[in-house]
């Protein structure tokens, strides 16, 4: 239907669909692709966006030798079809009715997720204090980098943290490198405020933000967490 | 390692799996519910955890669901040209939610 570039190695696509319904922001779609030989394979990917007529965003990143993303992020044509399940699941999913602080951490596209949630709390109407503490490899790689700033600057219960592993931007105050427990100590509420914390991204930065939020006192229950595989930052 | 057939058997790398919302839509068409909340008690442990924080498999043939604590295989499902095989050994219960409703 439609598709933009987002980084060097993201894009976003929106689609159509006959039927949407149950969509909550945070879940995810199955993808399936089947191959002329009738080979085919199946992958999740995070909604971006999604109203209620008929139609969602995904923001994909390019896994190098991937069996689905280079696909999504170089070929796939405006007038293409695929097959889609979903949307899917409740678990980790933003409920637009809580008035709870929300505390989001992710990791590069982790924060694709993450994004839907700012997005439909803005969409709702909802007054939730929502922050954000988004970890990126350079500012070349962060998604929705203006989007995120107009945001934030118009909305004082929205707050973006921006953590930079690879490479900073001069004059930044934090130097390149993983997120640590004073990141999150520092641009997060205190756990005392007992926020809901939804963590995304690859396998090793969601085990290692998930135990800095435990280190800091977060209640394991208040913890939700998505980790889409082994690669990526 | 190698068995005398040639065939090689390769253990489950932990570093490659998901969490079990990846697994969800496989599930949730297997039992036509959302399947992201069910309760699973492992059968091994008796850890019990939603299906969404399980560990899962998603590569291979078919979809792995093992327990998060003793990594025991909980719950498998496969979608073959002959149908849908589920099953859900490995675990003593799944509890629906009353608000697992249809699949999301």
């Amino acid at each position: 239907m439609d598709a933009r570039r987002e980084t060097a190695s993201a894009r976003t696509l929106v689609f159509s669909v006959p039927s949407w319904t149950g969509y909550l922001s945070g879940q995810h779609v199955d993808v399936r692709l089947t191959a002329e030989s009738g080979y085919s394979t199946e992958r999740s990917f995070s909604v971006a966006a999604a109203d209620e007529a008929r139609c969602f965003e995904l923001t994909v990143q390019r896994v190098p030798d991937g069996e689905v993303s280079p696909y999504l992020v170089e070929e796939m044509a405006i007038g293409d079809q695929m097959e889609v399940r979903g949307p899917i699941g409740g678990w980790f999913a933003w409920p637009p009715e809580t008035p709870d602080p929300i505390l989001l951490v992710g990791g590069g596209s982790g924060v694709v997720p993450l994004m839907a949630m700012i997005r439909e709390r803005g969409h709702v109407g909802s007054s939730a204090p929502f922050r954000l503490v988004y970890s990126a490899r350079s500012v070349d790689e962060v998604l929705y980098r203006d989007e995120l700033a107009d945001r934030s600057a118009t909305d004082d219960r929205l707050i973006v943290d921006q953590v930079y592993t690879r490479s900073a931007p001069e004059g930044y105050g934090r130097p390149p490198s993983r997120i640590s427990q004073m990141d999150l100590a520092d641009l997060s509420w205190a756990a005392g405020s007992a926020p809901r914390c939804y963590v995304c991204g690859p396998n090793g930065f969601v085990e290692s933000a998930s135990q800095l939020l435990l280190a800091l006192g977060h209640a394991p229950a208040r913890i939700r967490t998505e980790r889409f595989g082994p690669t990526g930052d | 390692m190698s068995i005398s057939d040639g065939t090689t058997m390769v253990e489950l790398d932990q570093s490659h799996a998901l969490d079990g919302n990846a697994a969800a839509g496989a599930f949730s068409v297997a039992l036509g519910v959302d399947a992201s909340m069910i309760d699973i008690v492992c059968a091994e442990c008796g850890y019990q955890a939603p299906l969404a924080e399980e560990r899962a498999y998603v590569e291979g043939p078919g979809t792995t669901l093992c327990c998060r604590r003793c990594a025991s295989v909980v719950g498998r499902v496969a979608t073959t040209p002959a149908g849908t095989w589920l099953s859900l050994s490995g675990s003593q219960s799944w509890r629906l939610p009353p608000s697992a409703g249809a699949p999301g």
